[in-house]
């Protein structure tokens, strides 16, 4: 008796700790997120066509070849494979680099996803492409792996959205790198960096920063889909 | 004669109970002392929930609260049949010790000065880890061979956690499951490699059935281990870190999908 009650007990509390969203959730919140904000993208001028609204093209051409959406006609094409950056300079990010390892303090510094996807995306100098795939990505994945819901602070430190922006690029990141090299521990930790922000984003979030969540979805689904998992 | 130290998570820990009883047995092998952490330290059941999350309550419900309950009673590849054929069904660690004039320690955590001690007055041979967290660098360096270690991935390809899913997730055909003893060294399953056992899946196992029969090899690749060891049979092979990669804990839907390709795998 006193085992069971036990078992219950550490059962209910397994559930209230359970941080994974199930696969029906994540898909239902990602595709009927993406038509709404699709919709209200499109009923703006062509001249005022929202820069957020490319990463929803992006979602949406992403789970459209996955077979889990249709796409829509008449929208804006976007261009490039990685989500618009302001001001992002892979040389300045690089020339950041030299004296100073990736991860220090639990920090990363800013722009370090957007930086390392252009490396993985054929960008850059050999030598900087070789420490991308030997030494930062793979730091990279430990800090997210260990640190969980801490990791990918930022340094200099940042506000709560562009914290939660670099996490998304940084799931962005990963499964691609798991695309890339066929590696399953990148999508695994993408994956959980989507799990822990889903609570953040379903909230009422700047819509720059619930686009961006998308598009991790998007990429995360589309790979599932891909490699049947 | 070998001085061995056995080093336990918990003080009922059915593997380190079965390794106990097997090396007890053994010509030429003296149990000098056990060494039991205690379960109970908010610093570590703190850093256990954030690595296992809500695995960690159905973990200390297996272990802790059902222990030998966990299992099928007639499962003849479990450590607790092995248990019950030994005759130490229900017994704890501290009970076999004292019925064998065993010295045993409970400390609160395996790095401790106390234990440092307690090697040094055994002249400690060999350490073998049943569990109980990570080993720093200066209990590591004690025992004049090492500290033994059984992983349950073959090394030195799959170092970490969750390594018999990683496996069958990443199978063309059959997984590299199995068993690798290990010394210890301040990486991750980086340690130089003793033996290693191939533990394929058979049909109509699970992830979990499977599972349980590793666990049920575990103490006696560890008594095959120290017995060459002892024999001068076995020489360590370093593992070079390229030679392999180390996995985290695995993600609930790939857990899944590596059940569902366990049974795709056995099914054709």
């Amino acid at each position: 008796m006193i085992h069971r009650f036990a078992g219950w007990l550490l059962e209910a509390a397994a559930r209230m700790l359970e941080d994974s969203i199930p696969e029906e959730r994540l898909r239902s919140f990602l595709i009927s997120d993406v038509g709404r904000l699709l919709d209200q993208a499109g009923g703006q001028a062509d001249a005022a066509w929202p820069t957020w609204a490319d990463d929803l093209r992006m979602a949406e051409r992403l789970l459209s070849e996955a077979g889990l959406w249709q796409a829509r006609e008449g929208l804006p094409e976007v261009t490039g494979s990685w989500p618009r950056q302001e001001g992002m300079d892979l040389e300045r990010w690089l020339e950041g680099m030299r004296n100073t390892r990736l991860i220090e303090a639990g920090c990363v510094p800013r722009g370090t996803a957007a930086a390392l996807a252009r490396l993985l995306g054929g960008e850059g100098p050999p030598d900087a492409r070789k420490a991308m795939q030997e030494r930062w990505l793979p730091a990279l994945l430990r800090h997210v792996e260990l640190k969980r819901r801490e990791a990918l602070r930022l340094r200099p430190s940042g506000t709560p959205l562009e914290t939660w922006m670099e996490r998304d690029e940084t799931a962005i990141l990963f499964v691609r790198a798991a695309k890339t090299w066929g590696d399953l521990r990148y999508l695994n930790a993408a994956m959980k960096l989507n799990d822990w922000g889903y609570a953040v984003h379903r909230r009422a979030v700047p819509v720059q920063l619930r686009a961006r969540y998308l598009l991790a979805l998007a990429e995360q689904e589309a790979l599932i889909e891909a490699w049947e998992l | 004669m070998m001085r061995v130290v056995l080093f336990s998570p918990t003080g009922k820990s059915l593997y380190a109970r079965m390794v106990l009883h097997l090396l007890a047995q053994e010509p030429g092998v003296e149990v000098a002392g056990v060494v039991i952490r205690g379960i109970w330290s908010w610093r570590r059941l703190r850093g256990d929930l954030r690595r296992d999350g809500p695995r960690l309550m159905r973990k200390i419900y297996a272990k802790l609260v059902l222990g030998e309950r966990a299992y099928a009673p007639q499962d003849t590849d479990s450590l607790v049949w092995h248990l019950r054929e030994a005759g130490l069904e229900g017994q704890s660690l501290k009970r076999i010790c004292r019925a064998r004039g065993i010295a045993c320690i409970s400390v609160r955590d395996l790095n401790s000065a106390k234990v440092e001690t307690f090697l040094k007055a055994r002249e400690t041979d060999l350490v073998v880890f049943t569990g109980g967290g990570l080993i720093r660098r200066k209990i590591l360096a004690l025992p004049r061979l090492g500290v033994m270690n059984c992983h349950a991935g073959i090394l030195p390809r799959y170092r970490g956690m969750d390594v018999v899913e990683w496996a069958i997730l990443e199978a063309q055909a059959e997984p590299e499951t199995g068993l690798t003893l290990h010394f210890m060294d301040p990486g991750v399953d980086t340690g130089p490699i003793l033996l290693r056992e191939p533990v394929r899946p058979r049909a109509g196992e699970d992830l979990a059935r499977l599972r349980t029969r590793m666990e049920g090899r575990m103490p006696f690749l560890v008594l095959e281990g120290v017995r060459g060891l002892k024999d001068g049979r076995l020489q360590p092979i370093m593992q070079e870190p390229e030679d392999g990669r180390q996995y985290f804990v695995i993600h609930p839907r790939l857990r899944c999908a590596a059940e569902r390709r366990l049974a795709a795998i056995l099914g054709s």
